[in-house]
């Protein structure tokens, strides 16, 4: 451990204002990304499972192809 | 040869294949990156010059390295792209890019932190922080190229061109600086002129650039999946893997 | 049957070759070009203005802006390249005439070089031209005229060339001007650094012959890989 104690740790002796932000960023930018790709597979899923729903529903809506590009 | 590229290239392949190994670069980059980051910040011992404040290297660097590694990835699969027309690869490409955009721009804000106490300014016109500048805007660039194309093919070859020719650019642009940056000012500031570190001071550095080149596959094929699922939502296998999912729940 | 008829038809009236399609879509860029005198004047003006405004903005002081001219030359003549750059396709765009153009038998690429050199002809070969009056109103020492003349007839190419590229990928756009200038002044700066610096160590009455050469490798590399991506840039932009 390079610090004495866990308040010094944290004043990093006097550049905390500049190590902290630094991490945060980086670090938080990192975090960002996770969150998003996970969050957005989960509502593209769920929008998967509706489509299907609705053409369960209505059969001549939109079949299922074997590659099922749309553009 | 053919038969390989196809069922690289193939969009259901690369899912189940990825799937498996996905969970893995998220936990092992995360376990990496929390080690590197609590190593690197209560254990490494402070630099004898910088104090403290050397610590941002840990994420200063792993970040500059990402942001290069990540122009490359693009690069490689803009070209495949072009040439064998792989979708996939175009996938890889768009997903990289806005992650290749915030290490570059990681890294020139931690790089601008880090110059208030080693420099005593936020920005120096230095040749590698200027070299970065303009591969943000680069990156920027090709962003918001492939989200003009109102057709989804042509945005996605219109991107490929020019990263292929920001690729071609970027040595240039980066010697271009660097001759610039010598003719203007004698005293640069170099981080490669330092001292050879301790081991207890690299080590963790290891450990974060490892950590961060895991979680940036990860977030890059977690995103490529994304966007399988999203041009092909009607394709029976996708349709199967929902049903499965809600199963397995 | 079909043989028969194109057989003698050919043997009359050849297919025109390379260098004809070349010269022939280069005369025809600049006779269009000229025709339009006042857009063939604007980048002109515009490099004048901007030249203008910096010592409005900064000072009138002759050792201040002697100081700071080969920059600004540079980068007045960089910005008033990009501000010609997006005419460079569009109206052929837009009236259907690039479409014939890549369906030439000829390879669209050398076509396109041909317009790229139309361009510069009328953009930064007339920007070179004047470049020295407008140093002469920033005191630019006389011996280092020649040095600005020519970084900016080599660094202008380059520029056209590149821009091209630009001009290409957002010619099927609708708003595509301010998208051209994010796409293509990162790929602008080093031809602005050495063009700029060439000048600057001139002025120093240093050694210019080796940053010179590199001027003209950029050009060379430009010259052999711009046509060919400005070419492919075209064929998504028409198909999209």
């Amino acid at each position: 451990m390079a610090f004495e104690s866990l308040a010094d740790f944290w004043a990093m002796n006097g550049y905390a204002v500049y190590v902290w932000p630094a991490f945060g960023v980086v670090l938080g930018s990192l975090v960002a990304f996770a969150l998003y790709s996970l969050l957005e597979q989960r509502r593209l899923l769920r929008h998967v499972a509706a489509l299907e729903r609705r053409e369960r529903q209505c059969p001549t809506a939109r079949p299922a192809t074997d590659d099922g590009e749309t553009t | 040869m053919w038969p390989i590229i196809h069922k690289l290239g193939s969009p259901k392949w690369f899912y189940t294949m990825s799937g498996r190994w996905l969970p893995f670069l998220w936990g092992i980059g995360t376990i990496l990156v929390v080690t590197g980051s609590v190593w690197g910040l209560a254990f490494a011992p402070p630099d004898y010059q910088q104090g403290d404040s050397f610590r941002i290297l840990y994420v200063h660097v792993p970040a500059a390295i990402l942001a290069q590694s990540c122009f490359a990835l693009m690069a490689s699969c803009s070209l495949i792209f072009l040439v064998w027309r792989i979708k996939l690869a175009d996938m890889v490409a768009g997903a990289a890019a806005p992650f290749g955009a915030a290490m570059t721009f990681s890294a020139l804000f931690s790089g601008a932190i880090w110059g208030v106490p080693t420099w005593g300014t936020w920005w120096v016109w230095d040749a590698r922080l200027t070299s970065m500048l303009l591969l943000l805007f680069l990156y920027l660039g090709i962003m918001a190229l492939r989200g003009a194309f109102a057709s989804r093919d042509g945005g996605a070859r219109a991107a490929a061109i020019l990263s292929l020719v920001g690729v071609i650019n970027l040595p240039i642009i980066k010697y271009s600086v660097v001759w610039w940056n010598t003719l203007h000012q004698g005293a640069t500031f170099s981080l490669t002129e330092k001292p050879a570190m301790p081991a207890s001071m690299w080590l963790p550095l290891l450990l974060m650039v490892v950590g961060f080149y895991l979680l940036f596959a990860a977030v890059t094929v977690a995103r490529t999946r994304n966007e399988i699922i999203r041009r092909q939502p009607t394709a029976r296998w996708v349709r199967a893997l929902v049903q499965g999912g809600r199963n397995g729940l | 049957m079909t043989a028969e008829r194109a057989g003698p038809r050919r043997a009359v009236e050849p297919l025109p070759g390379l260098w004809q399609g070349f010269a022939a879509t280069l005369g025809r860029d600049c006779r269009l070009r000229f025709r339009r005198r006042s857009e063939l004047a604007n980048p002109l003006i515009f490099f004048a203005l901007i030249v203008t405004l910096f010592p409005l903005g900064l000072a009138p002081d002759s050792t201040l802006l002697s100081g700071i001219a080969p920059g600004l030359l540079w980068v007045a003549a960089l910005l008033s390249v990009l501000l010609s750059l997006d005419g460079l396709f569009r109206d052929d765009f837009d009236d259907g005439t690039l479409e014939q153009l890549l369906l030439a038998p000829q390879p669209a690429s050398v076509l396109v070089l041909a317009k790229i050199v139309a361009h510069w002809l009328t953009t930064g070969l007339p920007l070179a031209l004047i470049s020295p009056l407008l140093a002469v109103m920033l005191s630019l020492p006389g011996h280092s005229m020649g040095v600005l003349m020519l970084t900016l007839l080599l660094g202008s190419a380059t520029l056209s060339l590149v821009g091209a590229i630009g001009a290409a990928l957002t010619v099927g756009l609708r708003r595509g001007g301010v998208l051209l200038s994010l796409l293509i002044l990162p790929l602008y700066t080093p031809v602005l650094i050495f063009g700029a610096g060439t000048v600057r160590l001139a002025v120093d009455g240093a050694v210019i012959a080796p940053w010179l050469a590199l001027m003209g490798a950029m050009l060379a590399l430009s010259l052999l890989a711009a046509p060919w991506a400005a070419a492919a840039a075209l064929k998504l932009s028409l198909d999209g």
